[in-house]
């Protein structure tokens, strides 16, 4: 008989952090099915481009695993091979390949897709530490690199455009740069000028990232990530709360319709996506529940901001980094502040939300009076340039086309 | 294998050849002893006293004092001495206390409770009777019979097959306290013992019974006080007007003070998945828990991880040859399990499980990082050391071990601190 000393507790939750991270990676390969099959309707190079684009990532991101693996071997006690199976398993990486080569469109090459899986695994990821010690989500950081560096590969169809693809404005620009540029930036409840329907936006089925288009999708793997507790509800139900108020506030100021107004926000731009994938990873979150439900709110802030301000025509992945750049800070802020503190908690949340709900709807309305056409004017051009309609120039967003 | 809802079992004494009683008590405090080598003793002699506070100490068998030896006590956390009892197998009892009626005042309760040894049996083993001495403006006496952790039985048990001596006992400790009502917590999943309650409370109108969400730490004195009457306190329950006590405690106090037993045995719940048979089994006081296990059967692997209470609070022990004492409610034995720890994922999972409110992973990474200033404003000494965070935690990462050891770091520096302050030297 051997009695066997071990600290308490002696029994233990059944959730893992590898149960987790691998039921997440199974939600995403779902995901990315709907993705191959939504492709292979409109043309077969388009599913086997869908196919390609995540393989190539996930093969990337496994080999820089085993490479990073192999230089940290330090332990000759153990078996090489094993060692470097528990350090692939163990970093998930799987994770972020998938949520990165998902947000990508369909024309984006493959070299591009490399780089960024190298960008994410090395940089992002192990240039801080490996799993649970990076301060940016890879994926997110990944996808704001390329946008960057190869912003006009981010196309969304791969050479011709198919005769059969519906929601078709101009090749190159996406739904949310059409939308975006139409009348006053972001202030519009109508998708006249963009070809695709609120159903559309909502189901998937119209050109855009292979992954981040399906909104309805993302929104019930969003609750079945709740429910099975996959993730913290708080930075999601925050981040959503937050737009979608701000989005109510900004359209009963400047007189839109309130719930088409409110779905145009959340299906566009990869609200969704990172609403559900990118703002709830727990990595890059403060780890107190006043944190998790304040970054929501500071990244709902951020993002109609840039929506309604800023140079480009959305900005989740900005506000998403923005929100994890804070974590840090916010950690700090609410040491002990727990199950006490309910107050300081709730104020706190409560201006930052208002601050959002005030200074969105205060630009909506001076964007709305300061460039909105005079009736007079605009009607003289029209009729001096006789049948030639003035073109928005659309090549200067060239760069910001492919920026989600 | 948690314990099943069948009898409690008795042990057979006739294959007990002898008993140890400890003499030294949980705070290290050594106690009197009235008897010497070769005394006749029977169930119920009085044998001994503790000296830091009136707690008599009874035989809990018949038979012959044999001398002290030294063995291993985990309530002390080291060897000390123990009473070994040759068992002679007659049971002749002695009935040393006076019985009392329940229209007693106060006084003569507290004085009973005092004579019969009565001491806190849901694990502190604190004298019962300091509780009622030392407290005024009481209104709330609370019988906690939650028994939050998993694996324990006994509770349940006790209430089951003892219901009335429970409630007669709650009934004389609310006199005791001077209250207005006695409440019985009882997790709501165990609606069996409801009936069973109903039929005895009809003749106590100021005993009641309260039904609480089955979850852990619910058994926390400060969780079930907040839970139960929606009141919060800083040092002692006293301060918010209740005492709590636990069913055994009760239990025992009915039996003494109206039967005029004194406690001599003790329940417990002997389980894990390590254990053959897993029972609710009652002993006398002293048996080595070797012996108990012997009796259900003996263990079913070679390599177990063994300890006295419950799988979350509890600490590994390394033989099984400590003796049974009054405040223990289980033994467990598992199969050792190894998990792999994996990097913190920073879910705060341990902060949203957290009953005390404070942040176990950041406590983690300001003790890694050596940062004893970050430790205070992170008020580790609300811990009460449940170890839920360690079970909520998804990486496997011992939270709980790591936020005990930054108490004991916290409370150096304080010291430290002090005797600068003092400008003494060590």
């Amino acid at each position: 008989m051997k009695f066997i000393i071990q600290p308490p507790p002696f029994t233990r939750h059944k959730r893992s952090t590898t149960s987790i991270m691998y039921e997440l990676s199974a939600l995403l390969a779902l995901f990315w099915i709907a993705a191959i099959v939504y492709n292979f309707t409109i043309d077969p190079s388009y599913g086997l481009k869908a196919i390609f684009m995540v393989v190539v990532a996930v093969v990337t991101t496994l080999i820089c695993d085993v490479l990073v693996a192999a230089i940290t071997y330090r332990d000759k006690e153990k078996p090489l091979f094993r060692y470097l199976f528990m350090k692939v398993k163990e970093n998930y990486s799987l994770v972020t390949a998938l949520i990165f080569a998902l947000s990508l469109p369909i024309g984006t090459p493959y070299y591009v897709i490399i780089i960024g899986s190298l960008f994410a695994t090395l940089i992002v990821k192990y240039a801080f530490g490996g799993f649970g010690a990076n301060i940016f989500n890879p994926a997110l950081f990944a996808r704001l690199f390329v946008t960057f560096a190869f912003g006009s590969q981010l196309t969304a169809f791969i050479d011709t455009v198919p005769s059969n693809v519906s929601s078709l404005t101009d090749v190159g620009v996406t739904i949310t740069t059409s939308f975006s540029s139409q009348g006053v930036k972001w202030i519009s409840d109508s998708l006249a000028g963009l070809n695709v329907t609120m159903g559309q936006l909502w189901l998937g089925n119209y050109a855009g990232a292979i992954g981040e288009t399906f909104a309805g999708l993302i929104l019930v793997l969003g609750i079945y990530m709740i429910v099975r507790k996959i993730c913290n509800w708080r930075p999601m139900v925050a981040y959503l709360l937050t737009v979608i108020l701000t989005a109510l506030v900004i359209a009963l100021i400047t007189g839109l319709n309130p719930g088409t107004y409110i779905l145009l926000h959340l299906a566009m731009g990869g609200l969704m996506y990172g609403a559900v994938f990118m703002i709830t990873d727990p990595v890059t979150s403060p780890t107190s529940m006043f944190g998790k439900v304040l970054i929501g709110v500071i990244a709902g802030l951020m993002t109609v901001l840039i929506r309604i301000q800023g140079g480009y025509p959305e900005g989740v992945t900005f506000a998403i980094a923005i929100a994890n750049l804070l974590s840090p800070l916010i950690d700090r802020f609410a040491t002990g502040m727990t199950i006490n503190n309910g107050f300081k908690k709730w104020s706190v949340i409560l201006s930052v939300l208002l601050l959002s709900l005030a200074l969105n709807g205060g630009l909506a309305y001076y964007n709305t009076q300061a460039q909105s056409p005079q009736p007079e004017d605009s009607q003289m051009v029209i009729d001096l340039t006789n049948d030639l309609p003035i073109e928005e120039p659309q090549n200067i967003y060239f760069v910001e086309v492919a920026t989600r | 294998m948690q314990a099943s809802e069948a009898d409690v079992l008795q042990i057979d004494e006739n294959k007990i050849p002898s008993i140890f009683i400890p003499l030294v008590s949980p705070n290290g405090t050594r106690i009197d002893l009235f008897v010497k080598e070769g005394d006749k003793v029977a169930v119920g002699t009085l044998i001994g006293r503790r000296k830091d506070f009136y707690v008599p100490i009874f035989s809990s068998i018949s038979g012959v004092v044999k001398g002290i030896v030294s063995k291993y006590n985990p309530l002390v956390g080291r060897a000390s001495e123990h009473l070994e009892i040759a068992n002679d197998f007659q049971k002749t009892r002695s009935n040393p206390l006076k019985t009392i009626s329940f229209d007693s005042d106060s006084k003569d309760i507290i004085a009973a409770i005092k004579e019969a040894g009565i001491v806190g049996l849901g694990g502190a083993g604190f004298p019962a009777y300091f509780k009622y001495e030392n407290s005024s403006n009481i209104d709330t006496v609370i019988i906690n019979g939650v028994e939050c952790e998993p694996y324990l039985s006994t509770d349940y048990k006790l209430l089951q097959f003892h219901a009335l001596d429970v409630i007669k006992g709650s009934e004389l400790l609310r006199l005791a306290a001077q209250a207005d009502k006695a409440i019985i917590v009882l997790k709501k999943n165990k609606t069996a013992l409801v009936e069973t309650l109903k039929k005895h409370l009809v003749d106590f109108p100021h005993v009641t019974y309260i039904l609480v969400k089955d979850i852990y730490p619910m058994g926390w004195e400060r969780l079930l006080i907040k839970r139960v009457l929606n009141r919060t306190y800083n040092a002692l329950p006293k301060e918010a007007h209740v005492i709590v006590n636990n069913v055994a405690t009760a239990m025992a106090t009915g039996q003494a003070l109206i039967q005029g037993e004194p406690l001599t045995h003790r329940t417990i719940t002997v389980s894990g998945n390590a254990i053959k048979q897993a029972v609710n089994i009652q002993a006398p006081i002293g048996t080595p828990l070797s012996l108990i296990v012997e009796e259900v059967g003996g263990y079913t692997t070679d390599e177990v991880v063994s300890f006295a209470g419950g799988p979350m609070t509890s600490r590994a022990l390394s033989d099984d040859s400590y003796v049974l004492q009054a405040s223990m409610n289980g033994y467990t034995a598992i199969k050792p399990v190894s998990y792999r720890q994996v990097p913190c994922l920073r879910c705060g999972a341990c902060t949203a499980a957290c009953p005390a409110g404070i942040q176990p992973i950041e406590i983690k990474l300001a003790l890694d990082s050596n940062n004893v200033d970050r430790l205070m404003k992170l008020n580790v000494d609300r811990c009460v050391e449940c170890g839920i965070c360690s079970y909520v935690c998804p990486s496997f990462i011992e939270v709980a071990d790591t936020v005990i050891r930054a108490k004991v770091r916290v409370r150096i520096q304080n010291a430290k601190r002090e005797i600068s302050k003092k400008g003494a030297v060590l």
